[in-house]
């Protein structure tokens, strides 16, 4: 399907492909069922990164500023203030390299959270890391507070090292190893997030076999978005060649299972049970946190924070004043729902949520996409399709469903 | 009426038509079709996965870990989706 852009030049009430377009909302918690809670908080603790890969959208990854822990709390605080903690939270420290902080930080900074949450609320912590930084003291604080540990990996030697750099210009492969193998021994187990690109689709077999051999038994296959500083995608003009590469893990995956592809298991997922139904006033919509306010809240190292997509966060925006909605250290999330510029970037995002649902055949398992790649990919926050849509959910959707009909019309043991 | 005033209405009336029988009523359509075709697909694939969760095979595996948020809202409830979506259980029911 092709996404139509709305005539830009147009006022929005005045653009003839945007009719039933809503007017900009008043927020109201109380519109919402079931009641919006907050499911995953997203710490940005530095913007540093001590690599520097090729593809990062980041545009501050060489400040060392850092979060303070008394922001870390109040970051923590705030959502029990405005009701939105639910029975559980994921806390994903994330973005620069969250082990560039100091261990001893993450002992403070969890403690303090773990204290201003209460005992109501049950709350595990994730790290996406590269993990060249790991070492014994590291190893010590994962198994020290339960953290989930997500280590980015492109894969096979010359699949990761052509993107994923020092700033020296160097690959980082033999040291994200080296941190994979502590974990490993440590009896650590991880889940691999992989950059995928146009070069990793000619050596499937390869890749599947690399985290296989690494003992992970889970990986999920991002591709380079075009977001922020990155703005163009690899990916462009390659899409026959990723469902190519989407039916190969497919095939791998079914004859031995010892590898669980993540885009694969949730489009799986997602043709056995539809989502979860979010209602706001009248309308009803497939679960969609990037979509739903405060769902997600991200909050950056100096206590800045925005929801919908965590990509949005540091990004410069005039139009939508760099979606910084609010800090933590002057005021709680909800509070910043009553401003003009909460209003503009929801009714933006609602627009683009209603187009999807007119639109697209795949909105039932979906919701809306994702805010952060429409905008980037299309220059609008209202508009639909991108290809990480088509990448990340339509795609692995079809090929998982493609391959089960085949299942279903073989004769049984021929699979 | 001035001539810039009747332009302007002109302009109105051909952008009312537009919004009419323009692309975005197309797409809705198209949008429409395909969503049915693709649910009547997801339902039939569905039947058969609901019957293999009855057979409960497979053995439990642990659940996945949190990933990233662009797929949260999917991963969140792995604990409380029935069985059937548990991989391994898939694997060896596809491979039966």
């Amino acid at each position: 399907m092709v996404a139509i852009a709305p005539l830009r030049w147009l006022p929005r009430a005045l653009d003839p492909f945007n009719r039933k377009a809503s007017p900009s909302p008043l927020f109201d918690p109380g519109d919402f069922a079931p009641a919006l809670k907050t499911r995953l908080l997203i710490l940005q603790p530095t913007p540093f990164c001590n690599i520097d890969c090729d593809y990062c959208y980041l545009p501050d990854r060489q400040s060392t500023a850092r979060m303070s822990v008394d922001t870390a709390r109040l970051a923590a605080a705030r959502l029990r203030e405005d009701g939105l903690l639910g029975e559980t939270l994921t806390v994903v420290w994330h973005a620069g390299e969250p082990l560039a902080m100091p261990v001893a930080y993450y002992d403070e900074a969890i403690a303090a959270m773990a204290e201003a949450i209460g005992p109501e609320c049950q709350v595990g912590h994730s790290m996406q890391t590269n993990a060249t930084l790991i070492d014994d003291a590291w190893l010590a604080l994962f198994k020290r507070h339960h953290i989930q540990v997500g280590v980015s990996v492109d894969g096979p030697q010359a699949l990761h090292d052509a993107h994923r750099k020092t700033r020296q210009g160097h690959g980082t492969h033999a040291r994200v190893l080296r941190g994979m193998s502590r974990l490993r021994d440590a009896g650590i187990s991880f889940h691999a997030i992989a950059v995928v690109t146009p070069d990793t689709f000619n050596h499937a077999d390869a890749f599947y076999d690399f985290f296989v051999d690494q003992g992970v038994t889970e990986v999920g296959c991002n591709f380079d978005e075009a977001e922020g500083l990155h703005s163009q995608s690899s990916l462009s003009g390659h899409e026959p060649a990723h469902a190519a590469f989407l039916a190969r893990l497919l095939r791998r995956t079914t004859l031995d299972s010892r590898l669980r592809v993540r885009e694969l298991a949730m489009a799986l997922r997602l043709i056995g049970q539809p989502l979860p139904k979010q209602s706001w006033k009248s309308r009803h919509w497939p679960y969609n946190a990037q979509a739903l306010p405060f769902a997600l809240i991200t909050v950056a190292h100096n206590g800045d924070f925005c929801t919908f997509s965590p990509e949005l966060l540091g990004q410069s925006s005039v139009e939508f004043d760099n979606f910084v909605l609010g800090n933590v250290t002057a005021s709680g999330y909800l509070a910043a729902a009553g401003g003009q510029q909460f209003r503009r970037l929801w009714a933006a995002i609602l627009q683009g949520t209603e187009a999807c649902a007119r639109q697209c055949a795949h909105f039932n398992y979906c919701g809306g996409g994702a805010p952060a790649n429409k905008l980037y990919e299309n220059g609008d926050l209202a508009s639909t399709e991108t290809l990480y849509c088509r990448t990340m959910v339509k795609r692995p959707f079809d090929v998982v469903l493609e391959r089960l009909e085949q299942r279903d019309s073989a004769p049984r043991g021929s699979a | 009426m001035s001539k810039s005033l009747a332009m302007l209405i002109r302009f109105a009336a051909l952008v009312g038509l537009a919004s009419l029988l323009g692309p975005a009523s197309a797409l809705d359509s198209r949008g429409d079709a395909e969503r049915l075709a693709l649910e009547a697909r997801v339902q039939a694939v569905r039947a058969q996965l609901d019957a293999a969760a009855a057979d409960k095979i497979g053995e439990d595996v642990p659940p996945v870990p949190h990933a990233q948020w662009m797929n949260w809202p999917n991963w969140n409830n792995w604990n409380n989706w029935p069985n059937w979506g548990n991989w391994n259980n898939w694997v060896n029911w596809f491979n039966r």
